[in-house]
């Protein structure tokens, strides 16, 4: 491994990554309880009336998700694989979900039902599953108490992000409680094998996928081009998985990258996909050293080549006040953290363990 | 997971002095009657996309009657259906594209078209295929009354990274 890497220069990407803004004008207290952490799903679309599946709006409170999932299953009298939802929500959070449950060959629970951490809000007929990364996005109230520092400032840090985005790291969740997967990650590459199971070896590889995007967006922040497209640029179309590259990005595109209509991208390491070319290679290439040897790993692992957008955009961004709190609401397109947005907002003890 | 969808549109011939064609401005001796832009070719493309997402079509979601759609760029209403498609899990893999008029003759600007229906859909120039036929004289397209589009995609099932 290069200098640098390893335990703690990853740890260092993975948890602590270049803030674009500099420090943050105020500084709080996140999630003293469950409740300051509000996240709301937003699907993107209807329930269509098919009768295959029934489409469940959940609260749920202080419960991840896979448990809700299992728990609904039980219930229902389906496998655990047949209930559908479209993304984790943090556990320590009041959020609100949809989940599918099959209708034809299992009971689905009505509105009103409730289990251990959640219940069931309302129901609805649907004809497909609910797949991972399918909806639009997710709103989120977050309350922060014993606010301190320059109000001013953070108003003018709001209307900066909301006009142009943020740096769309995963958040600290995605590196398990205190970065625990890191070690996992470290513990493949010496044994050679990853751990058992579905879930165990998705977690080893999705962090170790996150590590090296980390170290692109890094660079990119340190360099200054996180928001603007390079020569070469593998760019996104913001709100879908489409992507190009730009050889030589023009001015109408460079437009349309300020408007937040087409974004830059890292890697997703793996097999194959679209690659940068020229200038953005260049400068990826130089960023992956840090993460050596995980692209390599990725790759002969057979894992497809993906991209994932470097920056990100919040809407209906704002603050309020709330008794001596100060709420910050927004909504984010689906796989962007609500952590990696506090950050360049907040300064708090401790990372809150928060995001879709 | 993969997903098919076909789409077709037609437009008939009006006052006007070009057709707009994949996104691209075309010279003609008529233009074509439609609310929006009429670019048959990106309204085919947008059912077929919105058939294999189970979406239902362009008129629910860019209603003809409704103002905020008059005169509209197809390419802006194309993204709009790819993000709606996105959101319920799909990405496209290819489209192929045919395009039914006696006049205008788009030989040469095939190229072109296709480089402009792929940068607003935002994939590589390879997924697209354009191809181009007459109704050989038959009805009213056979006339030059009018120009119409077909469309099939697929679509690819994507899970969240």
């Amino acid at each position: 491994m290069p200098e640098g890497a390893g335990a703690a220069g990853w740890r260092r990407l993975a948890l602590d990554p270049p803030r674009a803004f500099g420090t943050p004008p105020v500084s709080g207290n996140l999630r003293a309880t469950a409740a300051d952490f509000a996240v709301e799903e937003r699907l993107g679309y209807e329930p269509d009336g098919g009768r295959a599946h029934r489409l469940l709006w959940v609260e749920k409170q202080a419960a991840n998700t896979l448990d809700v999932a299992r728990e609904l299953a039980a219930a229902a009298g389906c496998a655990p694989a047949d209930v559908g939802f479209a993304g984790m929500k943090d556990r320590q959070a009041v959020a609100r979900q949809w989940f599918s449950v099959p209708a034809e060959r299992a009971q689905p629970p009505p509105a009103g039902f409730r289990g251990d951490a959640f219940r069931v809000l309302a129901s609805h007929p649907h004809s497909r599953k609910l797949r991972r990364g399918a909806l639009a996005g997710n709103a989120f109230a977050i309350r922060v108490r014993a606010v301190a520092g320059d109000r001013v400032a953070l108003a003018s840090r709001l209307e900066r992000i909301a006009a142009g985005g943020f740096p769309n790291y995963f958040g600290p969740q995605r590196f398990g409680a205190g970065g625990a997967n890191l070690a996992q990650v470290e513990a493949w590459l010496e044994r050679g094998w990853l751990p058992r199971g579905r879930e165990p070896r998705a977690f080893v590889l999705s962090t170790a996928r996150a590590i090296a995007f980390h170290a692109v967006l890094a660079r990119r922040v340190d360099e200054g081009s996180w928001n603007r497209l390079l020569p070469g640029e593998v760019v996104n179309l913001a709100g879908s998985a489409s992507v190009f590259v730009a050889a030589a990005p023009d001015e109408a595109l460079a437009e349309r990258c300020r408007a937040g209509d087409v974004r830059p991208t890292g890697p997703l390491c793996g097999e194959g996909g679209l690659a940068p070319e020229g200038e953005a290679a260049a400068v990826e290439h130089a960023a992956l050293e840090a993460a050596a040897p995980l692209p390599a790993q990725l790759a002969a692992f057979g894992m497809r080549g993906e991209r994932r957008a470097l920056v990100t955009r919040p809407a209906a961004l704002r603050q309020r006040e709330d008794g001596d709190a100060l709420v910050l609401e927004f909504e984010l397109p689906r796989g962007a953290y609500a952590t990696s947005l506090l950050r360049e907002l907040v300064e708090s003890g401790a990372p809150p363990a928060g995001g879709d | 997971m993969m997903r098919i969808g076909s789409g077709y549109d037609v437009h008939r011939f009006g006052a006007g002095d070009h057709v707009m064609l994949g996104g691209l401005r075309i010279a003609h001796t008529h233009g074509v009657v439609a609310h929006s832009d009429g670019d048959v070719i990106l309204h085919a493309l947008m059912d077929a996309m919105l058939g294999a997402a189970g979406a239902g079509d362009i008129g629910q979601h860019f209603p003809p009657g409704d103002a905020r759609f008059s005169g509209a760029d197809s390419r802006d209403l194309l993204r709009e259906v790819v993000r709606m498609v996105a959101a319920r899990g799909f990405t496209l893999e290819n489209c192929d594209l045919t395009l039914v008029a006696e006049v205008p003759r788009i030989a040469s600007h095939r190229d072109a078209i296709c480089e402009s229906i792929a940068a607003a859909l935002a994939v590589d120039r390879t997924r697209v295929n354009l191809k181009a036929t007459t109704a050989e004289g038959l009805g009213a397209l056979g006339r030059s009354e009018g120009i119409a589009a077909q469309a099939i995609v697929l679509l690819r099932e994507v899970d969240s990274a």
